[in-house]
């Protein structure tokens, strides 16, 4: 049910960043009908189909999701600009040596998942240095992934299914790819800093 | 408020730290699990025609029910998984009986799953468990069905990909190992070999490098000793570890025959074990049983019945060896035309 929770808000994250003059009411019956229609038993339900077709998200892609949700219905975002290019290079570098590693048949990597000390040490670091810096949407994606994973909330036994997805390092490629071409306005920025706070 | 908040995510950080860091973190991978040794049951061989040729039957694997019967399960090409139910006493099977079909255990995980051969079935004090990969297009998945004890009725759930990417070549082996915590290891081929580690509850929990080649056996001796019984350039090769699987010596030579497919083993006692071998050429017996008293260092025949020569090399399925609760010896294997076969020896009881 997690998982179908996911697709849910992952797809209802991307039907609303349409720029379309939507109301309020409208995006909030959007949002209803995904969460429906991706929890109805199979074969009716969309969301058995979309992780059968394209794989499970991620606990992080389902954090951004919902961070973009929330920016759509309140306004206030999650994240500065700044704190989003860290966690999407870090996420994108981490994934990217994941799979790649993976890729060309070492599993050195995926191993760490099943419960490793070391690995497990190595991401609360990283989260110690987010939150030094006081990137706590950072912390709380970390956080939610290995909650999620002590609890087995998502059919995956692998920590690494808790943290990336195929789709996220898409998300990831995208969203940098966008900010590198598309540089914030001075005002921009000072909402969006605005906002976080 | 913002200190407060401050706070409040690192003790977030830290709490979710414990939280996802499963027990068998802090504790010693488990040992190996050995039987005692029960010897030999110095008993005839029977024989029967399990599943005849024209089934195609791919990949079937015994299962020693609570109650002392087996159970014979395989994955029919309409992905519905198939079972017969052989009683000991009698000597005879009941009918094929579809224990789950497609469409039910589509609908019970949610996901357009295919269930592939094997399936790896596994008894461990009363419980009975079943492991076995499902491609969807996303890639393999695994699924793990769970049965009260009788056998006839099995609760599946989806273990979600068993690979980072979506590969389609993942195989399970059958033969499992156990181990002392009731967990089990189930061998996996691709892209490299491994032993995954399944909790007791099911759950996957490590995965253990192998070396050699996809058809490689261990065979435990002890808690942290173990043997590997494998192929190197077509010749059986042996190796050993003392580290529970860290670490293997060196191959060496294995005084065994080449096996056209991988072989099955039982592990009868520390250094006591039987290893199934299908046909190398045809004109080869279907199947050859080896046994070995002494950690693999001196393999001999165990006598079976004249067999009717192979003629399909390498065989459509590896051969399965299972031990009944009654000490029973029960082997499967393709015969030349491809039919299934069950040749067992009874047990003490009977």
């Amino acid at each position: 049910m997690t998982a179908n929770l996911l697709v849910a808000l992952v797809l209802t994250a991307f039907a609303l960043a349409i720029p379309l003059p939507t109301r309020q009411l409208h995006r909030v019956l959007i949002l209803l009908a995904a969460v429906a229609l991706c929890l109805l038993p199979w074969p009716w339900g969309i969301g058995g189909w979309v992780r059968s077709l394209g794989g499970d998200f991620s606990i992080t892609t389902g954090m951004l999701a919902l961070a973009a949700l929330v920016r759509v219905f309140t306004g206030v975002s999650w994240y500065s600009r700044n704190e989003a290019r860290g966690l999407f290079v870090t996420v994108l570098v981490a994934g990217g040596v994941f799979y790649g590693m993976a890729w060309v048949g070492d599993r050195q990597l995926w191993v760490l998942g099943f419960g490793n000390f070391h690995f497990s040490s190595a991401l609360l670091l990283l989260g110690l240095l987010a939150w030094l810096l006081r990137a706590y949407f950072s912390c709380l994606v970390l956080a939610a992934a290995q909650l999620a994973f002590g609890t087995g909330l998502l059919p995956a036994d692998n920590l690494w299914s808790y943290l990336v997805d195929p789709w996220l390092m898409l998300w990831c490629v995208g969203w940098l790819a966008r900010d590198f071409l598309r540089p914030p306005s001075v005002p921009e920025a000072a909402a969006e800093d605005a906002g976080s706070r | 408020m913002q200190k407060t908040w401050h706070l409040l995510v690192g003790a977030l950080l830290v709490a979710a730290y414990f939280v996802g860091l499963p027990p068998a973190a802090w504790q010693q991978p488990p040992g190996f699990l050995v039987s005692q040794d029960e010897g030999a049951p110095p008993t005839s061989w029977h024989t029967d025609t399990l599943w005849a040729a024209a089934q195609a039957v791919t990949a079937p694997t015994l299962l020693a029910l609570p109650d002392g019967h087996l159970q014979a399960l395989r994955v029919a090409a309409d992905g519905s998984l198939r079972a017969r139910v052989f009683n000991p006493d009698t000597g005879r099977w009941s009918g094929s009986a579809t224990l789950v079909d497609v469409a039910t255990l589509r609908r019970d995980l949610g996901l357009r799953v295919s269930p592939r051969p094997p399936v790896v079935a596994v008894e461990e004090r009363g419980s009975l468990r079943l492991y076995l990969i499902a491609h969807t297009p996303a890639g393999d998945r695994l699924l793990r069905g769970e049965s009260a004890g009788s056998g006839t009725h099995w609760d599946f759930a989806d273990g979600g990909p068993l690979s980072p990417l979506p590969r389609r070549a993942v195989r399970l082996q059958d033969a499992p190992v156990r181990f002392e915590n009731a967990g089990v290891g189930l061998r996996m081929a691709e892209p490299s070999p491994r032993l995954l580690r399944f909790s007791r509850e099911g759950s996957l929990v490590g995965s253990l490098p192998l070396p050699g080649s996809a058809c490689d056996l261990l065979l435990p001796q002890g808690p942290r000793n173990a043997g590997l019984i494998g192929r190197q350039g077509g010749k059986p090769v042996f190796r050993v570890t003392a580290d529970g699987g860290r670490h293997w010596s060196a191959p060496q030579a294995a005084d065994l025959p080449t096996a056209g497919a991988c072989p099955s083993a039982l592990v009868l006692g520390s250094d006591h074990w039987l290893l199934a071998l299908g046909p190398a050429v045809s004109g080869q017996p279907p199947v050859r049983l080896m046994e070995t008293r002494d950690g693999g260092r001196h393999w001999r025949p165990r006598a079976l019945p004249d067999l009717p020569p192979a003629k399909q090399v390498p065989p459509p399925f590896p051969p399965r060896l299972v031990m009944a609760d009654d000490g029973g010896l029960h082997l499967l294997y393709a015969d030349g035309k491809g039919a299934v076969i069950h040749l067992w020896q009874p047990g003490e009881a009977q």
